[in-house]
């Protein structure tokens, strides 16, 4: 799976707050903390498999967990992230967050982004950052509002501005943070999309 | 050909996969399907049965036989009565239901539950 974030595409922070860069910058790492225990993980644990308890519970396959999963909502999907190990991994898989994300973003038809300042984001990155209070790092009395955000059409986007974003992003959001300051983010499936990454 | 495993369960005798009391429950599924495809109202009320008198187990496993049976109307049935029921219920209402436990270390779990504390408010009760 090609990965998003090629470097001689990202641009630098420059234009960011402190705080703003904060937000980013805390959630991207923590993903990639993730990423790396998953991994680990992943090594050490086998197969999800159906072998029956003693209790008679059986438990459950990965597909099977993102099948239920993805017919709950999503305060229920939080949840799941924080029931055991294994619903943590499966809860964070991409394709669950695609569609909470993008129902999330109502497309404004607005065209308002920043040209010097552009992500790549998993969905699931990408919709906390448009919403701090899911982040959790933050209480809600560190925000004077949720920030602002509105999506763009991919194509409208590179025909614009960022002829390459076309082919990739599945879609752009813009989200700016109560100071004012802009970041344009290209989402596309994150690499938790499938369990074999 | 919505059961071309049922004959190869039919022809293999050492079958862990699919217990006697799960294939009665699943296979006159298609047929109960068929005749109230039309009314939704009676599909839910049959969910509202199948939650009441269904042990979670028997849940889990119904979802797991429809799985090995290939039979995805079945399969998207129960996980959808699997995904109401566990729908806006506490993470530990979750772990009964699966019987599961939490195997994350002290730490981890404080963290998780600080980072999803948005996620823990209006809960339904038990």
């Amino acid at each position: 799976m090609r990965s998003p974030k090629d470097p001689s595409k990202v641009l630098s922070f420059v234009k960011m707050s402190p705080r703003g860069r904060e937000l980013v910058e805390n959630e991207e790492q923590d993903e990639n903390k993730k990423m790396k225990s998953i991994v680990v993980e992943e090594q050490e644990q086998e197969e999800g498999s159906e072998s029956e308890s003693e209790t008679g519970f059986v438990d459950l396959d990965q597909d099977t967990l993102l099948n239920v999963l993805k017919r709950v909502d999503l305060v229920t999907l939080g949840r799941a992230e924080c029931v055991n190990k294994l619903w943590s991994k499966v809860a964070r898989d991409d394709r669950l967050w695609e569609p909470i994300a993008t129902r999330f973003w109502a497309s404004t038809g607005r065209l308002e982004v920043s040209k010097d300042y552009l992500r790549w984001m998993s969905f699931r990155q990408a919709f906390r950052a448009s919403n701090p209070r899911y982040l959790g790092y933050y209480t809600a009395s560190d925000f004077n509002s949720i920030p602002d955000f509105f999506s763009i059409d991919p194509q409208v986007f590179s025909s614009q501005i960022r002829p390459w974003v076309q082919n990739i992003a599945k879609s752009v959001v813009s989200i700016r943070y109560p100071d004012g300051h802009i970041i344009t983010v290209a989402v596309d499936l994150g690499r938790f999309a499938g369990f074999d990454d | 050909m919505k059961f071309c495993t049922v004959k190869q369960y039919f022809d293999d005798e050492n079958n862990n996969n699919v217990t006697n009391g799960i294939a009665t429950t699943v296979i006159p599924l298609p047929n109960k399907h068929l005749k109230i495809k039309a009314n939704n109202k009676e599909m839910e009320q049959y969910e509202q049965e199948l939650l009441r008198n269904v042990m979670p187990q028997e849940l889990t496993k119904l979802i797991l036989a429809a799985n090995y049976l290939n039979f995805k109307e079945a399969l998207d049935f129960f996980c959808r009565t699997v995904a109401n029921a566990i729908q806006n219920k506490s993470v530990d209402y979750v772990r009964k239901f699966f019987g599961l436990e939490s195997d994350f270390e002290p730490g981890e779990e404080e963290k998780l539950c600080k980072e999803f504390a948005w996620s823990f408010e209006g809960v339904d009760e038990d």
